[in-house]
């Protein structure tokens, strides 16, 4: 069906043209829909012609091999590529059916309802408290401070991490540990009450331990949010997600249950990643 | 969980609703600070504007000098010369008298003492002199008509130059002596020529005689003095600090100084150099080899943190790679590091010594603020500087001095543009990027 | 001879060993089968031959030049009368500056009396022998250094070591320069304010509120206490500086953050350069800008305010009066002046805030300036108080533009329309111009100099510290 299908998969990129993504990107009733979406570095192209549906209330991951473009396709759903100059995205993305880059979307009130975690824990040089308050400070979600003090309460519970923060709360958020950081920046995000959290390898710079609170927490978290997660761990794709997509030098290869990516991978390159012939 | 899953829906609509009301403001709010960053760089960009063009329209005038073409008949008679008298006969003779009679002559109705002062201050006091210069170079002219083109004095430049034929009382200028810069414009006498005095005479108590030769002489003295001293210098503790230094508290020590040095009012430098090299050492004052040393003092952190920088810049490979082929530091930092960190080491000694030559505060300390007639010869003969110069004319209360003053800081200007483009060219050509 | 010729054979001596020492090498090289075989390269050994002859040419003139003058100066002072051995101090530098003239051939023997002919002999032959072996010792010196330096030149020597040793120390004598700077620096200050402190009162100096140096010189009285009061010089500096931080601050840290936030790289490429120009500005050109065009046009202003205030009835617009040397007008100037140091220093600090913390504030849906203002700004704040205190520095140690602009009238005031007096400048006024060396009025420049020099190092130190503690904290 097409030049990845060839025995040498770095030809993939070599010869440009359409491609045909195996399994099932596309849904009924998605909350996201991404049509013909290509990304470009300038000259340089890094995503190529994707096709990809996001589910109400799933957990999606993304995998592949470094440089496969999945972060920059994350970045586009929110559209925290505008932040870089020389990004230019192609295609057509919506969110609830509605064009999330044409002139009329707010950007601001998208990353709102499209929430980042990034890959680095980054919590502002503030307090605990602060960090989580932000969000719903300018956004002005609340009114008085005992609405704010609710607000954070909630968001914190949410996250697991009241019981371990609620007697410091003004104590700078750079003191906490690096799993705890993390979680205090899922908080963060949730605060400002989203709809879809986008979350960047977010346990990549965690320990173990770290990383199987953080991914309980995701598993929580999707009942109520639309999650899409970037991850280079197999095994964190396969634990948190119901569907994965794979992605390999920015083209979108396979988009399957979770279990059939890894278990019954259709395409030729899944199936070699999964087994560690690439990566 | 559960008693959180039922409250999350509403919880989304609300927040998002409550969100929406806000963004306008929010909106609004980004727009004036992005106008508040908008102002902030428009006020920069116009204080350079205006301040260029402040200078440049107050400057320009005095790069013209009015001169009045008028025939002298150099009678032997009136001089008391022959075209075959000696040079101390010429110069024995009495130009001023004669200079003056023949004004007379040209204007007999100057009639009481103020009006002939008022008519020979329409040129320049020293012209007596001027004619005197031009018989020796040619003493064939006596007893001939030539045409002179005479320097005029300041006020009759000034008038000639903002207030001609307009009632505004900006020259400082009598009625009468007015009147007869009047006719001898009427009578198309008057000619503005490029002011070459400007440029090859040095500091004049007169305006129109008044030009920065001595010094930018002096100033080139004072910064070849600081470059000899400065560069080198800089250079080898570059070199020291990034490539020999070992690390302890001296080597600290040398850095915390530095740092601080490069800090310190350029004024106290005046006072080290005053303290130090002039009531210490006993050197001269007002001399270019002492602006030099206390110059050199205060560029020095400047070329050393830059040189260090393009030591840093150039990366542990090449040293490694010279070391493994049984080059010595020494030999390593000579042969390889040296070449490719100059041209950093070159733009910083050139910011350097733009640095030095706008300098004023510390000179004026070691006495270099003195009037000085002559070009100077060497490092030690008295002198004053460039930015000196402007320090001194600006005090002058005439108000030709207000456009030589321009004028000087247009020049002044012209070399800090030349030497900053050029450090800046040749970071851009010579600067290697790893 | 003069010190630049003699300087001028040093150097031709010291090329001429590096040839010598060359071809040695190559000479002793020759028996032992080339230059292979010698423990360094013939350049080598040239060096260190040409640096045997020049080390100690150099030392014999600079010791020479150093010490003749004070051995001179008390061999003849063994032939004068006994009385002029015991006047004062300053009155026999007169004497003894009259008799170096007259060997220099200015003035005649009969004006100071015919009792110092000896001295002045005695002067005129000892400067001979001086003038005459200095050259001579020199050249010996340089020509025994050159012959040892060709006798150490063997094949077992390694004349790398010794070169190189000589080549590090050189870099360690030229890094301590730093050191001697800041030390002369100190204590030239600090002995001159001692000298000070003898004849005005430490603390009359640092509370007093009067500053009028020249009574103290007209009534020649020595500590004429209340005269010599630091602290209207203070005020106006402070005053001005204060001008200053307010123009440059906001602009400055405004213009700074458009630019690194905001402004694509075609206008940063241009507008940044733009503002810089105001860098390289000398001072001396504010300072003209200042006095001739901004501080007339204020006076016009106020004078124009004032007289439409007295038209309305508005009294306090009525009394305004507007000084031709306003502190404004320095200020103001000044304020430009450092607009760029302030925005190129806020400049770094802010491109010190990662890239991260920006994300985290975009991906919650921050607006750019929220999460400039709410995010980048506090966290970048300790750098950038650092900025501002390295430009309070800065305008405390500026002279030009108040030498030029603010006047001399030391006023204690905090009207920003009335003429006020810096420490910078009163150091200016102080010094330019012959002054005796020991008056009270010169000795306060250095007092003067002193507390500048505190302040300013204080400011610096404190800055740097702040700034680097940032620095760390995003490393």
């Amino acid at each position: 069906m097409n030049t990845a299908q060839k025995t040498n998969p770095e030809a993939a990129v070599e010869i440009p043209g359409k491609y045909q993504t195996v399994g099932h990107p596309l849904l009924d009733d998605p909350k996201m829909t991404v049509r013909s979406t290509s990304v470009f570095y300038a000259e340089k192209q890094a995503i190529f012609d994707v096709d990809l549906d996001i589910g109400k209330n799933e957990v999606i991951s993304m995998i592949g091999p470094s440089g496969c473009g999945k972060s920059t396709f994350l970045r586009c759903l929110n559209r925290m590529n505008d932040t870089i100059d020389i990004c230019r995205v192609e295609g057509d993305l919506r969110l609830d059916d509605e064009d999330i880059y044409s002139k009329k979307i707010d950007v601001v009130e998208l990353r709102a309802r499209v929430g980042m975690v990034f890959q680095k824990p980054n919590p502002f040089p503030k307090s605990i408290y602060e960090n989580v308050a932000y969000g719903a400070r300018i956004h002005g979600l609340t009114d008085n401070k005992v609405q704010l003090d609710e607000l954070v309460e909630k968001s914190l519970v949410r996250c697991g991490l009241w019981n371990e923060v609620k007697d410091r709360l003004e104590e700078p958020a750079t003191g906490l540990s690096g799993g705890q950081q993390q979680r205090l920046c899922i908080a963060r995000a949730i605060a400002v009450g989203p709809e879809v959290i986008l979350m960047d390898e977010p346990c990549s710079a965690l320990d173990p331990i770290a990383t199987a609170t953080v991914e309980e927490l995701i598993h929580e978290l999707s009942e109520n949010f639309t999650i899409a997660i970037v991850t280079h761990s197999m095994q964190q794709a396969a634990r948190v997600s119901q569907r994965t997509a794979y992605f390999h030098l920015g083209k979108l290869i396979e988009v399957n249950e979770t279990s059939q990516v890894f278990t019954n991978p259709e395409h030729k390159l899944t199936e070699e990643y999964i087994t560690g012939r690439i990566g | 969980m559960t008693e959180q899953i039922t409250e999350a829906t509403p919880m989304k609509d609300t927040t998002r609703s409550l969100r929406e009301a806000r963004l306008k403001k929010r909106h609004a709010a980004e727009k004036r600070f992005q106008w508040y960053g908008r102002l902030s760089i428009a006020f920069g960009i116009a204080c350079v504007l205006f301040l260029f063009y402040d200078i440049i329209s107050k400057g320009h005038g005095a790069f013209f000098q009015t001169y009045i073409n008028m025939e002298i008949e150099f009678d032997g008679e009136k001089l008391g010369l022959t075209p075959d008298s000696s040079e101390e006969e010429i110069r024995a003779a009495s130009f001023n008298s004669f200079f003056k009679k023949t004004l007379r002559e040209k204007y007999p109705a100057a009639e009481t003492r103020r009006e002939k002062s008022q008519l020979y201050a329409v040129f320049t006091s020293d012209m007596p002199l001027i004619l005197r210069d031009m018989v020796i170079a040619d003493p064939s002219i006596i007893g001939t008509k030539q045409t002179v083109s005479m320097i005029a004095d300041d006020d009759t430049d000034v008038y000639v130059k903002h207030a001609l034929g307009t009632d505004s009382d900006i020259s400082r200028m009598g009625d009468f002596q007015r009147s007869i810069v009047d006719d001898l414009h009427q009578r198309g006498m008057i000619e503005k020529k490029f002011n070459a005095i400007f440029f090859s005479n040095s500091d004049s108590r007169e305006p129109e005689l008044a030009g920065i030769r001595g010094a930018i002489t002096g100033s080139f003295l004072t910064l070849m003095v600081t470059l000899l001293m400065s560069f080198p210098i800089a250079v080898a503790t570059a070199i020291y600090l990034e490539e020999f230094a070992p690390t302890n508290k001296f080597t600290d020590f040398i850095e915390v100084n530095i740092n601080n040095l490069a800090a310190v009012p350029s004024v106290i430098f005046g006072l080290l150099g005053l303290a130090v090299f002039i009531n210490f050492f006993g050197m001269p004052r007002s001399v270019p080899m002492v602006g030099g040393f206390v110059l050199t003092l205060m560029t020095l952190p400047t070329i050393i943190i830059s040189s260090r920088a393009s030591i840093k810049a150039v990366p542990p490979s090449i040293r490694e790679a010279a070391m493994g082929m049984g080059a010595s530091k020494v030999q390593t930092v000579i042969h390889h590091v040296l070449p490719l960190a100059m041209p950093g080491m070159l733009t910083g000694t050139i910011i350097g010594m733009a640095q030095a030559l706008g300098e004023t505060a510390p000179l004026l300390m070691i006495g270099m603020v003195a009037f000085i007639v002559d070009v100077p010869g060497s490092v030690t003969d008295p002198a004053t500087v460039l930015p000196v110069q402007i320090f001194l004319w600006s005090d002058s209360p005439e108000r030709a001095f207000v456009e030589k003053t321009s004028a000087a800081i247009m020049v002044l200007l012209t070399f800090l543009i030349i030497m900053n483009s050029t450090a800046v060219w040749l970071r851009k050509r010579l600067e290697r990027r790893w | 001879m003069s010190i630049t010729s003699l300087l001028l054979v040093i150097l031709l001596g010291t090329v001429a060993a590096y040839f010598l020492g060359d071809a040695r090498s190559r000479q002793v090289a020759k028996p032992i089968g080339g230059v292979r075989h010698l423990a360094a390269l013939p350049s080598y050994y040239a060096s260190m031959v040409s640096l045997w002859a020049l080390i100690p040419g150099l030392a014999v003139v600079l010791f020479w030049s150093i010490f003749d003058g004070p051995i001179i100066e008390s061999l003849v002072r063994g032939v004068l009368p006994i009385e002029t051995k015991n006047l004062p101090p300053e009155q026999f530098g007169l004497v003894m500056s009259q008799i170096h003239n007259i060997v220099a051939g200015v003035g005649s023997i009969e004006q100071i009396g015919l009792e110092y002919q000896p001295a002045v002999q005695r002067l005129q032959s000892l400067e001979k022998v001086s003038s005459a072996w200095m050259p001579i010792l020199t050249i010996i010196v340089l020509v025994l250094g050159c012959l040892m330096g060709l006798a150490a030149v063997t094949a077992k020597r390694n004349a790398r070591y010794s070169v190189e040793r000589i080549f590090n120390i050189t870099l360690f004598v030229c890094s301590s320069i730093a050191i001697f700077t800041t030390l002369g620096i100190i204590l030239s200050v600090l002995f001159e304010s001692l000298r000070f402190f003898e004849k005005v009162p430490f603390f009359d100096f640092v509370f007093g509120t009067h500053w009028s140096p020249q009574i103290a010189i007209r009534a020649d009285q020595t500590g004429a206490s209340g005269s010599f009061g630091v602290i209207p010089l203070i005020a106006g500096t402070l005053l001005i500086s204060f001008i200053a931080l307010l123009i440059a601050v906001p602009i400055g840290l405004m213009s700074a953050i458009y630019l690194s936030e905001y402004a694509s790289t075609r206008v940063r490429n241009i507008v940044k350069p733009a503002l810089e120009v105001l860098a390289g500005v000398p001072t001396v050109v504010y300072g003209f800008f200042a006095a001739l065009t901004v501080a007339p046009s204020i006076r016009h202003w106020g004078d124009a305010a004032r007289d439409w205030g007295a038209a309305n009835d508005i009294a306090w617009l009525a009394g305004l009066s507007v000084s031709s040397e306003s502190a404004l007008a320095a200020g103001i100037v000044m304020g430009i002046m450092i607009i760029p140091f302030v925005s190129s220093l806020s400049d770094d600090v802010i491109n010190a805030v990662p890239q991260s913390l920006r994300n985290g504030s975009f991906g919650l849906g921050a607006t750019q300036s929220e999460t400039i203002r709410k995010v980048i700004f506090p966290a970048a704040l300790p750098g950038i108080v650092g900025g501002v205190l390295l430009a309070a520095s800065r305008a405390i140690g500026e002279t030009m533009i108040v030498v030029m602009a603010a006047g001399l009238a030391a006023n204690l005031t905090i009207n920003p329309l009335e003429a006020v007096t810096t420490v910078t400048v009163q150091i200016v006024t102080l010094l330019v111009g012959d002054q005796e060396f020991d008056s009270a009025k010169t000795l306060a420049a250095f007092a003067l100099g002193l507390f500048l020099f505190v302040i300013t190092l204080a400011l610096n130190v404190i800055a740097l510290r702040v700034v680097k503690k940032y620095r760390e904290q995003y490393d």
